[in-house]
């Protein structure tokens, strides 16, 4: 499972509401299972339906993710028309093992959908997102 | 314990199977499965494990019949709108089976009542649709020792896998730890295909029985994938997580939790 | 030799290719991989000829993208 907090939540799905009608991506880093950071990152394909992470700005993120004591949790990506589904070619582009994917669907405008996949053996399963509640 | 005339006659077809013999079919009506949730899953599975004569029957649910049950919870009907489903169920399964003891418990599974619960039987069917109960049966079985299956169905998609405690990939193995104690799990609500709930379920009853028999390769340390689009089923293996929290080496989780009300409402940025 | 890979400490074949290298860390898709040698990106046809030396920082990253299809 993965936690995210509500902010970080609301950060992504801002950040793809933002790049609509793009596909938005970035990244999450944590402890644990636990979320505490996002990272915006350009969409190199600029593209409605494909997106590719910038290869400068992930080995950047990556240094300061790792200068925080976080690691990577997990890859974001949206689908601003479509279901928080892998496709295809999200699985069969998702190399990087040990990370969730976590995707963020506007399907719906009114009611953005997020969800994470582990890779098992190859295949997408879905797993719990819980939403953490900062204390106030 | 010997099989009366019309025993035999009633499971000739299975007492038939070189696997099964009239050894089988009593261990069967000695056996006791729980079932946690009479909805889409536990209904196939419940109507097959009566129809095969496993002697004990439980089921665990808190709701009550609702219309937009009936679309795949095919142990329902449409008289049963507002019964609560354990009771729904209990009279089908009797019909099916008057042989067949059914022990209803009209309940949520929470971690106060499902330990005491799930040690008086032999399997445990996961029949639940959302994740914190998934992973409170699977502490729950593991606790108390006892085997089951693990599944879930999502529109055209299904999956399951069998957890042997102690011996197998449980699912805390592949899908980790609790959350933190002030995190809800969220919920989207989605459809799904009947048949897909059929499919799934009457395997969960087809694993329980092999479990009971000692018969067969049960679907541990692997995960069962149905495409019911594409019409395909592929297998995703794994194995016992030696870091799990809750049966690795240096386990964290040494009790039952609930976790916190579902969220179903994302709070969303504005426009 | 010793290096520094994506920040921890390795303990790898001396003057190894950047192609071995990967080999040697079990990258599964080294084509689908990035490689920084002591903070500069290099090119893919690179790999097979760049050594590695002790003492190098190395870090990489596995492609990340997706799609509709």
């Amino acid at each position: 499972m993965i936690v995210i907090s509500a902010k970080i939540l609301d950060d992504i799905v801002a950040h793809a509401r933002e790049e609509q009608p793009n596909e938005a991506c970035g990244l999450l880093a944590g402890v644990e299972s636990t979320v505490g950071q996002s990272y915006r990152l350009t969409n190199v394909d600029g593209s409605p339906e494909h997106f590719s992470l910038d290869i400068r700005e992930q080995f950047a993120a990556v240094k300061e993710m790792r200068a925080a004591g976080l690691e990577m949790l997990a890859v974001y990506h949206s689908h601003p028309a479509t279901p928080a589904r892998m496709s295809a070619e999200d699985l069969r582009l998702a190399f990087t093992p040990g990370i969730a994917y976590v995707i963020v669907s506007l399907a719906d405008p009114d009611q953005p959908v997020v969800k994470s996949f582990r890779i098992l053996d190859g295949s997408p399963i879905e797993e719990q997102v819980s939403i953490q509640e900062l204390e106030q | 314990m010997s099989l009366g005339f019309e025993e035999i006659e009633r499971y000739s077809r299975q007492i038939l199977l070189q696997q099964v013999g009239g050894k089988g079919q009593e261990k069967l009506l000695a056996s006791k499965v729980l079932l946690v949730g009479a909805g889409g899953l536990g209904s196939p599975a419940s109507m097959y494990l009566a129809a095969a004569g496993v002697g004990t029957i439980g089921l665990i649910d808190g709701d009550k019949v609702d219309l937009t049950n009936l679309q795949r919870q095919i142990v329902h009907f449409t008289d049963d709108i507002g019964t609560p489903k354990v009771e729904s169920a209990a009279a089908k399964l009797k019909a099916i089976n008057p042989a067949v003891n059914v022990e209803t418990y009209e309940a949520l599974a929470l971690a106060d009542n499902i330990l005491g619960i799930v040690s008086r039987y032999d399997f445990i069917i996961d029949g639940t649709d959302n994740f914190p109960a998934k992973f409170l049966i699977n502490d729950a079985c593991h606790f108390a020792g006892v085997p089951f299956s693990h599944a879930g169905i999502l529109r055209f998609d299904g999956q399951l896998f069998t957890v042997i405690p102690g011996e197998t990939a449980c699912y805390r193995c592949l899908f980790g730890g609790p959350p933190p104690a002030n995190a809800v799990p969220s919920c989207s609500q989605a459809g799904v295909l009947g048949g897909v709930a059929g499919v799934i379920g009457c395997l969960q009853a087809t694993e329980a029985l092999k479990y009971l028999l000692g018969v067969g390769e049960l679907l541990t340390d692997r995960m069962l994938i149905f495409d019911a689009l594409s019409m395909r089923f592929r297998e995703a293996k794994f194995r016992r997580n030696p870091r799990c929290p809750l049966c690795g080496e240096n386990p964290t989780i040494t009790e039952l939790r609930d976790e916190e009300q579902i969220a179903c409402d994302l709070k969303a940025a504005k426009a | 030799m010793q290096i520094t890979s994506n920040g921890k400490p390795a303990e790898v074949t001396d003057n190894i290719t950047v192609t071995d290298l990967l080999k040697e860390l079990k990258v599964a898709t080294p084509e689908y991989v990035s490689v920084e040698l002591n903070g500069e990106i290099l090119d893919r046809e690179q790999f097979a000829t760049i050594r590695v030396s002790d003492g190098d920082t190395v870090e990489f990253l596995y492609f990340m993208g997706g799609g509709e299809l």
